[in-house]
């Protein structure tokens, strides 16, 4: 994309996203980062985040790092090709003194800057590279070797909040010569091009949209020519090919892997195809060449209806938000109806020339997928079929009590337990429509809360005969006296539509009595994704005491509290 | 390249670095016309509009970027 239309889509995009909740990024570096911070700014409007990019004064990281107020990121760029640039000696001909000082100095100044930075929630820290200097691969070079050492700082010294990003992998993705403009470093400071920009933002996009909770969560595709080589209708069950060993049908079977794997890293993988569904179902069942199977696969619309439809019904299906899909089809017409008619949702077109298709695949799941390794994630596919059972088993019964009493729901809750840490803080991050405040918290903060003494944090995990949905609710409450303030309240949307935040409520206002609290106060806060949850206070017997933009504060008096009565779900607290 | 085209083009990029409607780019438009033409915009001006024709604008032209007829000038010489 060009520059200028950046530029004026920024203005018109900034607008569109003016209602949502604002993330101030603030980029500092000891070169010029004008350009970046145009291009951070775009990719984020497109994702519906209303991102305020601001720049540190320029060459001032260290007194910049003090004043982090109010800062939902801030990316730090220390560029080697800058700090060299001051001494007017050959970089070459340096003395190890000098080379010394270098090292001694950034070091101080590193340590400082990461330990300031900590209270941020999310940190993007360049790592040094020497890839601005000619260098000469016959010889070692000792700006490389300073490079290696002050990269080994970083990541010994790096608070859990700072992500190091490899830029000697950004710039080999495009080409050295393609990433430096060094007519401009003369004009202006600046170092790197817009093409490395727009490389540099594609990399760093997944840390940006899991911190803003927009980070896509499912994977959905089409079938024939999108999976496989072929018609499935036409061709037939041994006319396709995704095989391994075949020409053609090979760049399917390896997006297939990839999409396995997805599937092992809490990604949801889906089907949405025009197909006889038995057809499908033999395929995944006994064709020896698919490496994708029923396992990997939680959610599927083989049929004939049109497609924005089926990926309508497999976002309620899954109960996740339809910016929260990427589609994946061969067809223009497709794709160009998804783009018109759920402007949210991110197309892949599969490329026609089909040997780029891994890796266009593989460019869209690093823009657009925070790929973790945490264990509730891995179990995440298996909890998502589950919940699809449990759909279709909740067409059985006429009325949803004795649906519900048929589930055996038990519900644990915690409280202040250290080894939930991360996973309360991961649930802050993700959870959109059930979740009444909408604060995101670090572990840091979490861990924070646990032991801050007047704070606390209670986790609910669920489980129901059909299988265990895992740590997927959490409330933090703040003692004041008597009174108990609700800060958030917060639940997988796994989970809802099953009465469970009554009886969590239920416990709550227990604890809170035995911990000789008289009041409760709490707050909804509206956001675009949790207006599901808007009356939750109210059905709770809160009464509203503030109102002002949409937000409402309530407050209830525990000796007023009416437990919700139900029956069918069994809890137990462990303090 | 025709004149039009060429004048087209640079009042296309040049309304897009400074946020204003192409018609509101005119043959006198200068630095001294154009609210907010900074040093911040001129960087935007430069890679906008090497990007838009393909050239390199040489050192020395660049800091004479301060009009739409200089900017007309550097291109014509660069293109042709």
């Amino acid at each position: 994309m060009k520059y200028s239309e950046i530029l004026r889509a920024n203005l018109k995009l900034k607008k569109q996203v003016a209602d949502q909740k604002p993330f101030n990024v603030r980029i500092l570096g000891d070169v010029t980062c004008n350009v970046l911070s145009d291009v951070v700014s775009y990719h984020l409007f497109g994702q519906g985040v209303n991102a305020s990019v601001s720049l540190g004064n320029y060459d001032n990281i260290l007194q910049e790092s003090f004043r982090t107020e109010g800062l939902n990121a801030v990316i730090v760029h220390y560029d080697l090709y800058a700090v060299l640039a001051k001494s007017d000696v050959y970089c070459e001909d340096l003395s190890d003194a000098q080379i010394q000082d270098v090292e001694d100095t950034l070091k101080g100044e590193l340590g400082m800057v990461l330990e300031n930075l900590k209270g941020v929630p999310c940190v993007i820290f360049d790592s040094f590279t020497s890839a601005a200097f000619q260098i000469n691969p016959l010889r070692p070079n000792r700006i490389k070797a300073l490079a290696r050492r002050l990269n080994a700082f970083v990541e010994e010294n790096r608070h859990p909040n700072t992500t190091v990003i490899d830029m000697d992998t950004v710039v080999s993705a495009i080409g050295r010569d393609a990433c430096f403009d060094f007519k401009l470093y003369n004009l202006t400071k600046t170092l790197y091009t817009l093409d490395f920009n727009q490389e540099y933002v594609r990399t760093i996009s997944p840390l940006l949209l899991k911190v803003t909770g927009h980070a896509k969560k499912a994977v959905i595709f089409d079938c024939d020519n999108t999976l496989w080589k072929g018609i499935l209708g036409e061709d037939g069950f041994d006319g396709i090919d995704m095989s391994f060993h075949s020409k053609a049908g090979s760049y399917y079977h390896q997006v297939q892997q990839m999409a396995v794997w997805l599937s092992k890293h809490g990604i949801l993988i889906g089907l949405c195809s025009k197909n006889n569904p038995e057809d499908v179902q033999q395929v995944l069942d006994s064709h020896k060449d698919m490496a994708l199977r029923n396992e990997n696969i939680v959610v599927s619309e083989v049929n004939w209806n049109d497609k924005a439809s089926n990926l309508r019904q497999i976002a309620s299906e899954l109960n996740i938000g339809l910016d929260s899909l990427v589609f994946v089809d061969d067809s223009s017409f497709e794709i160009n109806l998804i783009r018109e008619q759920i402007p949210q949702i991110v197309c892949l077109q599969v490329p026609q020339a089909i040997e780029t298709y891994p890796a266009e695949f593989s460019r869209m799941v690093n823009t657009y997928f925070f790929i973790s390794s945490s264990k509730a994630d891995l179990e995440k596919t298996l909890q998502y079929k589950q919940q699809a059972q449990r759909n279709k088993s909740r067409r059985e019964f006429t009325d949803m009590d004795s649906y519900l009493k048929s589930l055996s729901i038990k519900v644990v809750l915690n409280v202040d337990q250290a080894p939930e840490v991360e996973r309360v803080s991961q649930l802050t991050q993700k959870t959109n429509q059930f979740n009444l405040c909408t604060n995101r918290y670090t572990e840091s903060q979490i861990e924070q809360i646990r032991s801050s003494g007047t704070r606390h944090f209670i986790s609910a995990s669920v489980c129901d005969k059909f299988g265990d949905s895992g740590l997927t609710g959490a409330v933090i409450v703040t003692k004041d006296g008597q009174t108990a303030r609700i800060d958030d309240f917060l639940m997988s949307c796994r989970i809802m539509g099953r009465n469970i935040e009554r009886v969590i409520m239920d416990s709550l206002a227990g604890l809170l009595k035995e911990a000789g609290c008289t009041r409760i106060e709490s707050a909804y806060i509206p956001t675009q994704k949790n207006k599901p949850v808007a009356d939750f206070y109210d059905q709770c017997g809160f009464k509203v005491v503030g109102e002002k933009d949409g937000a409402k504060s309530y407050a209830l008096e525990l000796e007023d509290y009416t437990p919700s009565g139900i029956t069918y779900i069994e809890t137990r607290t462990n303090k | 390249m025709e004149q039009t085209n060429l004048d087209e083009r640079l009042k296309d990029v040049m309304s897009a670095v400074f946020g204003l409607e192409p018609s509101e780019i005119t043959e006198d438009s200068s630095q001294d016309n154009i609210e907010g033409w900074d040093s911040v915009k001129s960087l935007a001006l430069l890679v906008s509009l090497e990007e838009e024709f393909g050239v390199s604008i040489p050192l020395d032209k660049v800091v004479k970027m301060t009009s739409f007829k200089n900017i007309r000038l550097t291109l014509e010489e660069l293109i042709k």
